[in-house]
């Protein structure tokens, strides 16, 4: 089975087919399952950080596409972003099922992964520079270069346009670049 | 143009983390197959993909057609679509003529998806022109030797569950909150309904006027409100939560309840001074009622002189008390020195199925000293 390796993408008609075909095709859904599978149980692993919780949300995760797909009013052209929006969905409702106060940042367990990715960089004024960050900001990094998706797989995890992706990433990696700046002025 | 050296070290950082974890963020060969099972296995019966091939039985007792009937086999596997040609080491479970060909769904043979006598051994040679050897989940009314898998449905009517639903007119849309469905059926998804009058048939597709708003379609059991944020201002609505089956048929239904919203409340100017160590935002609390109020987000932005964090704009801060209204962003943190920011409060009420703007200042204009 196939890793999240970097850059694997599924082409976008051949998604579209796959989708339109999966309402009555086992084979086409087995198909999209095999691709995202891998990837979306990797996106939600690294949120949650335990096997067999990544194994119920991934479940989950299936199991509302398969309904929406069989559903009549399937409209979304998306699958893949849409599959990561309903992980992340299922993502907060276990995060927040365990808590009696909702917080109401970081609850909807990228903090782990943000943690992870923060913890890979190997220079410490970048480390140090993202601490520096807002929730929004690292969370924007985070599923760009950490979780590997693409700005329409990351826009729909995050319920903007890929537009407003496009600016939220640009404007975060702007705000690393000042925060590494000021981590040097810091240090001197 | 050249890569951004920041954008490199960020994405060789993302592999190395990647890597790192590999191992546990991989599935489970075990789990993934298990699933995949599952998951083809709630398909409906037309969606699976044929297998075709013969039982050793009937190959020994015609061992002459054996390359006839071969050939016959990869035809009609052609024609029908299979992914698997299989040879049983028992007689198919339906007691067919012989030599038979069947045909049957991959994870759930039934006597009634075995090919009609394409079966005697004339009429082997062109098996593929007999489109009733495709697998259909419809019911046949020839008998059957066994029952099949699946029970039909009841064809008794159970009486409906019942849904409580409450809808609060808020300014900029109303708020659905229903109860959580605990009938016996088999629960697949919920949906709300909306009329301008109050006639709601408990049916879908909408009936009578009736129309589905959107946003309130989940298949999630606990997710129990939504918002219809599509509604007008100052029109009365009426609504009617609902359960429902795979099948689109009603299982729950709540009552008909009505509701009005109001526009978006105006908030007035939001303050910004500077402070030391950072900026001090003020402004007037939203004064509506506690249940159209979930939190303050202060959106902000460099280039959109409308921030909105609904649309996705950054924000410096979610306050959870309606009562708040002040906040002080440290310098640096998000505001930076030197810079001109647009700025303003926003009240959104969240629902487990999105939320909705219902109260803002306006955008203030602030230059960070």
């Amino acid at each position: 089975m196939d890793g999240p390796t970097s850059g694997s993408r599924m082409d976008r008609d051949r998604e579209r087919t796959l989708v339109a075909r999966a309402r009555s095709d086992a084979a086409a859904f087995g198909e999209l399952y095999d691709f995202y599978l891998p990837r979306i149980y990797g996106f939600v692993y690294r949120r949650v950080q335990e096997r067999s919780v990544a194994e119920d949300l991934t479940a989950t995760a299936f199991q509302r596409a398969l309904e929406a797909i069989r559903h009549r009013d399937w409209r979304n052209d998306a699958f893949g972003g849409w599959l990561y929006r309903v992980a992340a969905n299922a993502v907060v409702d276990h995060v927040r099922s365990g808590r009696r106060v909702v917080s109401l940042d970081g609850a909807d367990g990228s903090g782990a992964a943000a943690d992870a990715f923060a913890a890979a960089l190997d220079r410490d004024e970048l480390r140090n520079a993202m601490s520096r960050l807002s929730v929004g900001q690292r969370e924007v990094l985070t599923l760009r270069f950490y979780d590997d998706l693409d700005a329409d797989e990351a826009s729909a995890v995050l319920g903007c346009t890929r537009g407003t992706f496009a600016v939220r990433l640009h404007r975060a990696i702007s705000a690393l670049r000042g925060a590494m700046v000021q981590e040097t002025t810091d240090a001197a | 143009m050249q890569p951004d050296p920041l954008d490199r070290l960020l994405a060789a950082a993302g592999d190395r983390a990647r890597s790192a974890s590999d191992r546990d963020a991989t599935p489970d060969r075990a789990f993934a197959a298990d699933l995949r099972d599952r998951l083809l296995s709630e398909m409906p019966d037309g969606a699976h993909t044929p297998r075709v091939g013969w039982s050793l039985p009937h190959l020994f007792r015609m061992p002459r057609l054996v390359p006839l009937a071969v050939a016959a086999t990869l035809v009609l596997a052609g024609v029908v679509g299979a992914r698997e040609l299989y040879v049983a080491m028992a007689d198919h479970p339906t007691p067919t003529p012989v030599p038979s060909v069947a045909v049957e769904a991959t994870a759930e043979p039934t006597p009634s998806l075995t090919a009609e006598p394409v079966a005697t051994p004339s009429a082997t040679a062109e098996p593929t022109l007999e489109p009733t050897a495709v697998p259909t989940p419809v019911p046949t009314a020839k008998p059957t030797p066994k029952p099949t898998p699946k029970p039909t449905p009841v064809p008794t009517p159970v009486p409906l569950a019942i849904l409580s639903l409450s809808v609060t007119g808020c300014n900029g849309g109303v708020v659905l909150d229903w109860s959580k469905y605990d009938g016996a059926g088999p629960f697949n998804h919920y949906t709300t309904l909306r009329n301008t009058t109050d006639s709601i048939p408990k049916a879908y597709p909408p009936q009578g006027g009736a129309v589905d708003p959107g946003g309130t379609y989940t298949t999630v059991l606990e997710k129990t409100s939504a918002v219809d944020a599509e509604a007008a201002a100052g029109t009365t609505y009426y609504y009617r939560a609902m359960a429902f089956n795979a099948e689109d048929e009603v299982i729950a239904a709540s009552s008909i309840v009505s509701a009005m919203p109001k526009p978006v409340a105006a908030l007035g100017a939001l303050g910004m001074s500077a402070i030391a160590d950072g900026t001090q935002l003020t402004w007037t609390p939203y004064a509506g009622p506690g249940a159209c109020f979930s939190y303050y987000k202060i959106a902000y932005s460099e280039e959109d002189t409308t921030p909105s964090y609904l649309e996705g704009d950054p924000y410096l801060a979610a306050l959870g008390e309606q009562s708040a209204d002040s906040f002080v962003s440290p310098t640096g943190e998000a505001l930076v020195s030197g810079k001109t920011y647009y700025v303003r409060v926003q009240v959104i009420r969240a629902t487990d199925l999105g939320g909705f703007l219902v109260a803002q200042t306006d955008v203030a204009t602030y230059t960070v000293p």
